[in-house]
This record gives structure tokens, sequence and C-alpha cells, in this order.
């Protein structure tokens, strides 16, 4: 009796951790729009709010320049987000969140190596500052602010931390003064590979969701995270094969997207693994193509995929449709 | 030529005290404004602490430990340009810097039409030109 009650709680663990492979399906672009909007280089990848507007890292040239530029769906309105000059050359950029109302904040690391995040307003203006209360050797990788502007960080020991620590996920919540507010358990997320193969394209992301949860996304799992720092579900995936990294997660009205990239040899290869966020069931795994590109700005329920093509002198905006 | 390596190794000499690691360079995806193509980069990521990753004309110089350099696919003021300096150290960066990729073609680029359109677009009252963050 006693192992075969064993047996059927093990049956269910497996099944609950076994995510079925499913095979991709190329998207197909239903409309193209024109965007009146002159062509800009990006670092990372585009994060949206809910009216569809884009959030950029503009690609000044470089990398640790903090410069967000919104562009709405319309491509009529923009907005620049940018640090005060005191701190715009003396820092360099983590990350950067966007909530779904479009409240948008940055995290940076100063000389000292602390790191300190930036909130603006809505015309792009710093409405405040604050320095992480951290732990020493420890550096940013991931934020996601909630609606209520406390954080989500995710960041890791620097190789220059104890042999202990050293590569280990450090996980808290941050409010906005920058105090601690409890730190999250980061069990069973994994270490940072402080020395990946060459070319090896990082995996994670975090993002908040109109559900007001924080959705992190390590190698294989999207933990979804309350604004309380309690874990509320984990959410295992399978990847299409074991050469793609877990790089990317979107949020919308239940339905997540966590999209894989591997470095193919030609080209970047991308695929989008859409989920209900609820139950964690894969719907369907998607393929760019060549009419949408590879550059997903945007996931809706109800528009699907957004992408942008276009060459030196045109913006598209391509909708693709989940089927 | 000539002059702009020895420059180069000068600079790579000169930041030798730097501890700049591997994880201060990051293969991040990039949109390339001529092609909107998603593409992976490396990049310096940042300061680390205060030390390692410095900024050299428009590309991205790390230390010794990762020393690279690098101009970006998308860098608007010319073609990807990868110079692995000559070091022991430097075999993963080598690595990295032998990879090809389709859009490492010269951009043409309008800055002047983005700064227009950024003008005109813009929500915030005061709007400066993107020039002073180097753009």
């Amino acid at each position: 009796m006693l192992f075969a009650s064993f047996t059927l709680l093990l049956s269910g663990l497996v099944a609950q951790n076994a995510v079925p492979q499913i095979s991709p399906r190329p998207l197909k672009v239903s409309s193209i729009r024109k965007l009146e909007v002159p062509s800009f280089g990006t670092f990372g990848l585009t994060h949206c709010d809910d009216e569809l507007s884009m959030y950029d890292h503009l690609a000044t040239g470089f990398y640790k320049q903090t410069v967000i530029l919104r562009t709405a769906l319309s491509g009529n309105e923009s907005t620049l987000y940018k640090l005060p000059d005191e701190f715009a050359d003396s820092t360099a950029f983590t990350d950067f969140s966007v909530t779904p109302d479009g409240k948008v904040t940055a995290l940076v690391e100063d000389e000292k190596g602390h790191s300190i995040r930036f909130d603006f307003d809505a015309e792009g203006k710093v409405s405040s500052h604050s320095q992480l209360e951290l732990p020493d050797q420890v550096a940013g990788d991931k934020i996601a602010v909630f609606p209520n502007g406390t954080m989500l960080f995710s960041g890791h020991y620097r190789r220059g931390a104890p042999p202990d620590v050293k590569g280990k996920r450090y996980l808290g919540l941050f409010q906005p003064s920058g105090k601690l507010l409890r730190k999250v358990n980061e069990s069973g997320m994994g270490d940072i590979d402080l020395d990946p193969p060459a070319q090896h394209i990082p995996e994670g992301a975090a993002t908040i969701g109109k559900d007001a949860n924080a959705y992190l996304l390590t190698a294989d799992k999207v933990y979804v995270i309350s604004a309380s720092g309690q874990i509320q579900k984990k959410i295992p995936f399978t990847k299409p094969d074991g050469g793609f990294s877990a790089m990317a997660v979107q949020y919308s009205e239940g339905l997540m997207v966590v999209s894989f990239a591997k470095q193919g040899k030609a080209e970047a290869l991308f695929q989008y693994l859409v989920l209900n966020a609820s139950t964690g069931e894969p719907l369907g795994l998607y393929l760019p193509t060549e009419e949408t590109g590879n550059d997903n700005v945007c996931f809706s329920r109800r528009e699907g995929f957004l992408f942008i093509t276009g060459d030196s002198n045109t913006v598209n905006l391509v909708t693709a449709p989940i089927r | 030529m000539k002059p702009v390596l020895t420059l180069l190794l000068l600079w790579g000499i000169s930041a030798w005290g730097q501890t700049c690691s591997f994880t201060d360079l990051v293969f991040i995806p990039t949109r390339c404004p001529c092609t909107k193509a998603i593409t992976f980069v490396n990049e310096c990521q940042g300061t680390s602490g205060g030390q390692g990753c410095e900024d050299l004309a428009g590309t991205n110089f790390c230390g010794p430990t990762c020393a690279i350099l690098t101009a970006t696919g998308c860098n608007p003021r010319g073609p990807k340009m990868q110079v692995p300096l000559l070091s022991k150290s430097l075999q993963r960066d080598i690595r990295v810097s032998s990879a090809k990729g389709p859009q490492l073609a010269a951009c043409e680029y309008d800055s002047e039409a983005f700064e227009r359109w950024l003008v005109k677009t813009s929500t915030s009252r005061h709007v400066q030109p993107l020039k002073s963050a180097g753009y």
C-alpha cells in the first residue's frame, strides 16, 4: 500500500515536471504598418507597457550609458529617460523595468560597484533615486518593479566574493528607498556561471504582469513572485533544444511567452513558447519568419506578436497573431 | 593603420592593471538600425565595481583578462571591427572575436533625422539633443 502510494506520488511529480515537447510553427503575418519613426539602434530587448508603447535601451555607442526611449505604438510620441548629468558618466547601465502602466525604473552601478535605482516620471525626469542595501560583492542582473514601487532584484555574487558565495544568485525585494524589504528564496534557481562559454547567450529575464506578479525567468523555469516576495508558482518549460538560452519573458492577460535564442552559423535563431500563465500549459511554439524578422518587441493576447522590420529608411510594425 | 594599432596596444598596456573579468563582457542582443535585425554582440557590461571596462571612441574596451576591442555591428559610426589584443589570457576573446556575423556591413545612418523626430514627438518639455550622450 505504502509502495503504491509512493509510486502514485512519484508519477504525479514526474507528470508535473515532464513538459511535453511541441513542434514549432512559423508565425503568419496579419498586418504590416509603416511607422513614421526614424531608424535607431538598441541594446537588449524591447520592453512594452499595456498600451504597447515600446521602451528601448538606446544604442548610443556605449552600452554603459543609460538612455531609455519610449516610442508610442503610433510612432507619433516619444519620451526620453536620461540620468542627471552628475550620474550619467559615472554610472553603468545594468537593467531597466517598465510597469504595465508605463512607469520606468533603471538600475545602474556606480564606480564603487553600488547598485542605484532611478525612478522616472511620465515626462522622463528622474523622480527619485536610491542606493540598494545590498551585501558586498553583489552585482545586479535583472530587475522587475511592481506597481507599488517595490523592486524585485536578481543579482549574483561577483568573482571577487568569498569562494562559498561566488557566483551564487541573490534575490531580494527592495523598497523605493533602497531598503531591503526581504530576501526571496532563490533555492533551485541555479548559480550564475561566471565563466560562460564563448558566445553563450545569457539566460534569464524578468517582467511585471498586469496581475501584479513578477515573472522571473531562469534557464528552465519561470518563477511567479508576488509583491510580498512569495513564490506563487514555478512554471517549468522545455527548451526546443539544449543549444537555446531562455532569454526573455513577456506577459499579457494570462498568457506568458518565453523567448529562446541561440547563435546560428549565420544569424541568431529564435523560438517563442506561449504558455498559460495560470496552469503552465504550453499552448504553442512559434518560429519567426523572413517576413516577421527576429525583433519581437511586444506580445499581447489580443494582437499576438509585434515585430519591428525595415531597413535604413523605414520602420515597420509587423503583427503576427497566435493561432 | 600602424599608428592606430600602436595606439590600441598602448591603450591595452595602460589598462593592464585593471581587473575586468569575463563576466563583464556580455553577449547581448542588439538591434541594428539598418536591418532591424537582432544580432548578438559582445559589450563590456560596465564599470564592474569601478574597475575594468572603459569606452574608447565609440567602442568598448576591457582590461587584460577580457581584453577585446569591439565596435558593435550596429554602431552608427561604421562597420564592425574586432581587434583582439594579443595576450595569453585572450584565448576566449579571440575565439569570440573570430566569429563572423551577417550584419557586419557599414551602416549609413541618419542621426539628425532621429534628433528631429525626437524633438517633434517628445512628451518632455525640454528635450536636449542626444549628442551630449554620445549618440
